[in-house]
């Protein structure tokens, strides 16, 4: 269960430093567990901040983020892992999200290593099984991001997302920079993750459509406030065609 | 993989046959590069002395042969530490931005507009001649091109969104800095050094023929052309020969230097497209 309340986010530009910009206005929401939020406004119109403020990348100005009741940003303290690890995110660029240096089987076993989750064997098997969830080969764990395709890659990324066991999923345009029929397969996948895992996710897109059908409610927001915000569930049950 | 050109590879056989010729020296050089024999000084080549002699009687050959092993050495090792001084810098003024950037950005802006023979000169000048002072001053003339192509690298992959990836499963500055794109830098790096190596060649060779280098009687082109400039109408092949290996060498270096770097390019092309 996340809570989010009167969040805001100003930031400071302009060559004097005279100019600011709220890019997250007072932004307030809840979000089941198993449910998903779809948040849909134009480009620039602070999705990407509250993203990022979520994942704890930002520190916001005023207000507070709760999941299952444990505050994200309580005064004085920094980010904390333990608790930062129940939200993860899926990036847009799936090509750009991954270090090109470092073999898939790397990527995804680093989190792990990172949490001490398991020991070395143990992380293996844990990569296999997720590999397996998200119907990727193991072979592909020898290779290098630049050998996946679009698709291929947002899976590992999906997977390494998987790893630290959230309970929440950032879903930045998923599949924004896959071909129609892969973004297909790439969503039902998501879908068919959260039914059988129970994740709650934040879908932030462009494509109306695609968030009627796969989110519980819409959230429209622009120019850092939330406009509009209701439940769209009648679409909802069917899957896309493949 | 796109075929070698024909410049790479005369590049890299000239390359091959310096480096190979300056380490096999001793075995393959005809004279003692250091034995004088004054009574066949300045001699012309002869079956006996092929290139000739010098001015005290050296069998020019030998000296050739062996006066590219010291230089060589010592414009890798002025290479690698440079290299490795401004790597350093230049992931943390490009990581961590703020005061720590200003200080080295600075500190490279000042180093890369003052001109780099008279730095070299002035930095030998006040530390007394020999090796270490012209390693020091070679160095503090080449940390400053690194740090800033390494500032430049570092700031670009930190905007991929890879580095947000990782910031999101927990991976702390140093982990990111050290393990992730400190690696993805090795392909900058490998041409950058071989660039830098060709004109630090040349900065041994004209250190030593201005005197702050190595010293006579050290067989060492920069040392010899030195030595041999009265002698040039004389005997001109005293100069022209060490002239020649210090221009092949650097030329060659050079060469293969861009040759990597249209390898490395044409390599990411294929790789995308497997």
């Amino acid at each position: 269960m996340l809570e989010v309340e009167g969040l805001s986010k100003k930031f400071v530009k302009g060559v004097l430093r005279g100019q600011t910009v709220e890019a997250v206005k007072e932004v307030s929401f809840s979000l089941p567990e198993g449910k998903t939020l779809g948040i849909v406004g134009n480009s620039g119109c602070g999705k990407t901040t509250l993203a990022r403020i979520l994942l704890s990348l930002l520190t916001p100005d005023r207000g507070s983020v709760r999941i299952d009741g444990e505050e994200l940003f309580s005064k004085g303290k920094n980010r904390d892992r333990a608790r930062t690890r129940k939200i993860q995110m899926i990036f847009q660029n799936p090509e750009s999200s991954l270090d090109p240096a470092k073999k898939i089987g790397y990527s995804l076993e680093e989190p792990m290593k990172i949490h001490g989750m398991y020991d070395r064997g143990g992380r293996r098997d844990r990569i296999c099984q997720l590999m397996d969830l998200v119907d990727l080969r193991e072979d592909l764990l020898d290779r290098r991001p630049h050998q996946l395709s679009g698709g291929e890659a947002q899976r590992v990324m999906i997977a390494r997302a998987l790893t630290l066991k959230p309970k929440i999923l950032i879903l930045d345009e998923p599949t924004s920079m896959l071909d129609v029929s892969v973004q297909a397969q790439v969503l039902n996948l998501l879908k068919d993750l959260q039914e059988n895992l129970g994740l709650s996710y934040v879908f932030i897109s462009h494509d109306i459509p695609v968030v009627r059908w796969f989110c519980h409610d819409i959230a429209v927001m622009r120019q850092g406030r939330f406009v509009e915000m209701g439940s769209y569930c009648s679409g909802r049950s069917a899957r896309l065609p493949r | 993989m796109k075929l070698m050109t024909v410049k790479m590879k005369a590049a890299l056989v000239i390359l091959g046959g310096i480096l190979l010729a300056s380490a096999l020296a001793p075995l393959i050089a005809p004279w003692d590069p250091l034995a004088s024999d004054l009574a066949r000084a300045l001699e012309g080549p002869s079956g006996e002395h092929l290139l000739g002699t010098d001015n005290i009687g050296r069998d020019l050959l030998s000296r050739v042969l062996y006066g590219g092993r010291q230089s060589i050495l010592l414009a890798l090792a002025a290479t690698a530490l440079s290299m490795a001084l401004g790597f350093v810098l230049g992931l943390f003024a490009g990581y961590f931005q703020g005061g720590a950037d200003m200080v080295i950005t600075t500190a490279s802006n000042i180093f890369q507009g003052l001109p780099g023979m008279t730095l070299m000169i002035a930095v030998a000048g006040i530390m007394g001649q020999g090796v270490k002072s012209m390693l020091l001053a070679i160095v503090l003339n080449s940390w400053a091109g690194f740090s800033r192509i390494v500032r430049g690298e570092v700031m670009r992959l930190k905007r991929e969104s890879f580095v947000d990836g990782l910031k999101t499963v927990g991976a702390g500055n140093f982990r990111i800095l050290f393990l992730h794109i400190a690696p993805n830098l090795f392909g900058t790096l490998c041409v950058m050094f071989a660039t830098r190596v060709a004109g630090n060649v040349i900065a041994v060779a004209s250190m030593s023929f201005l005197g702050l280098g190595l010293q006579p009687p050290a067989p060492d082109w920069g040392v010899m052309i030195n030595d041999a400039r009265q002698y040039f109408r004389q005997r001109p092949l005293l100069v022209l020969a060490p002239g020649l290996c210090v221009v092949l060498l650097s030329l060659s270096v050079n060469l293969a230097a861009d040759g990597l770097r249209d390898w490395m390019d044409t390599r990411g092309e294929n790789a995308d497209s497997m």
